[in-house]
């Protein structure tokens, strides 16, 4: 084993993402490298050095704060209930008893449509069935629009990056089967 | 996410706006502090850490994933790179005349050579703040999302886009370049050579 492979295992040891079976091998490395010892070690000065810098980043503007904390009651007056999200709605919908209860609401709501059609005289049903959405669903809907677009802005800043300092590294640097599938 | 980091956001979801504030403030240090570092102290780092919030809050009532603040660094990253596209600042409403960052970068002390351990601690900081200006936005951005958020490498190649492997790549050609760019603070700080 050499250093080029031992260095990704040590960032990934510091972020605790290192999978089980490399730790031994890791630290046998560790044992008979000063090498790696050292950079393991300028990690932690680095990291100690970051953060005393940031202990003296200026406090935050009150009126920064307020703004969040005003933004945010306004969403409540708009939604003043907290909304299950819809995954949570999907959980119910997945339980027996409420899928035999949703699936009979739809045969009646089918049955009743196809009533109605049968006898145009009877009373009329207005095409506006849809469900409303709430304003939460439709900023979720919007956010969601957002990231996306801002994803694809993010692939073209990163792809133009690529991973070395040149851009003349191959992208699989590290490439290493076992840490994509068990990390 | 911790208990206190759960229930803050349990009771912020239940509708104590309280908890919201403790929220931010809770994680304003690593979040603040990656804004300003990724926008080198610009006048709208205010402005973006706001929107950040912003942004979260109009989703947490469907937030459903274990790592708050890994998210809020995805939200950002985002705005970050949004911003530089457009290269203007976000202004809302509210918003003062905010100049008051500006400057920050260089408003910290500088002093080298402190005798305690501590202001050793700051003085390598303030280096490290000015020497990560030599680093690509990417290697920037992937050493201040470790360093500074403790977000792990998983998460890092999500928010950038990228495989675990090339935020691992970008993590270390940071590290060597602010090693070689260090190495005289380096060895004040250690007592030993890079």
């Amino acid at each position: 084993m050499n250093c080029e492979t031992t260095m990704p295992w040590i960032l990934l040891e510091t972020s605790g993402e290192l999978p089980a079976s490399r730790r031994a091998d890791l630290a046998a490395h560790l044992a008979s490298c000063p090498a790696c010892r050292e950079y393991r070690a300028s990690l932690d000065v680095l990291r100690t050095g970051t953060r005393a810098d940031a202990a003296a980043i200026p406090a935050l503007d009150a009126a920064t704060l307020t703004t969040i904390l005003s933004a945010s009651e306004a969403g409540r007056r708009r939604s003043p209930v907290a909304r299950p999200s819809r995954s949570r709605w999907l959980d119910l919908v997945r339980t027996p008893a409420l899928a035999y209860a949703a699936a009979a609401l739809f045969a009646f709501g089918l049955g009743f449509g196809i009533t109605v059609l049968r006898h145009p005289a009877g009373p009329t049903v207005a095409a506006s069935t849809a469900p409303a959405w709430t304003m939460d669903e439709w900023l979720d809907v919007e956010l969601d629009l957002l990231n996306s677009e801002l994803a694809a802005t993010s692939a073209d800043w990163t792809d133009s990056a690529g991973g070395s300092p040149d851009g003349s590294v191959p992208d699989d640097v590290y490439s290493d089967p076992l840490l994509e599938t068990e990390v | 996410m911790d208990e206190q980091e759960r229930a803050w956001l349990a009771q912020y979801l239940q509708g104590d706006n309280e908890a919201l504030g403790k929220l931010v403030e809770h994680y304003r240090r690593p979040l603040f502090a990656f804004i300003l570092k990724m926008t080198e102290g610009r006048a709208d780092a205010d402005e973006i850490f706001q929107e950040v919030w912003i942004r979260a809050i109009r989703n947490l009532g469907g937030f459903r994933a274990e790592n708050l603040i890994g998210w809020l660094f995805r939200i950002a990253h985002n705005l970050i790179i949004d911003q530089a596209r457009r290269a203007k600042p976000i202004v809302h409403p509210s918003s003062r005349g905010a100049d008051s960052r500006t400057d920050w970068m260089n408003q910290i002390p500088d002093s080298r050579h402190g005798p305690a351990s501590e202001a050793a601690g700051r003085d390598l900081g303030s280096r490290i703040r000015q020497a990560m200006r030599i680093l690509p936005p990417e290697q920037r951005e992937v050493f201040l999302l470790r360093m500074e958020g403790d977000v792990p490498f998983k998460e890092i190649a999500k928010i950038q886009g990228v495989s675990i492997n090339t935020a691992l790549a970008r993590m270390h050609y940071a590290v060597l370049k602010l090693r070689q760019e260090l190495k005289d603070e380096y060895r004040t700080f250690t007592g030993k050579e890079t």
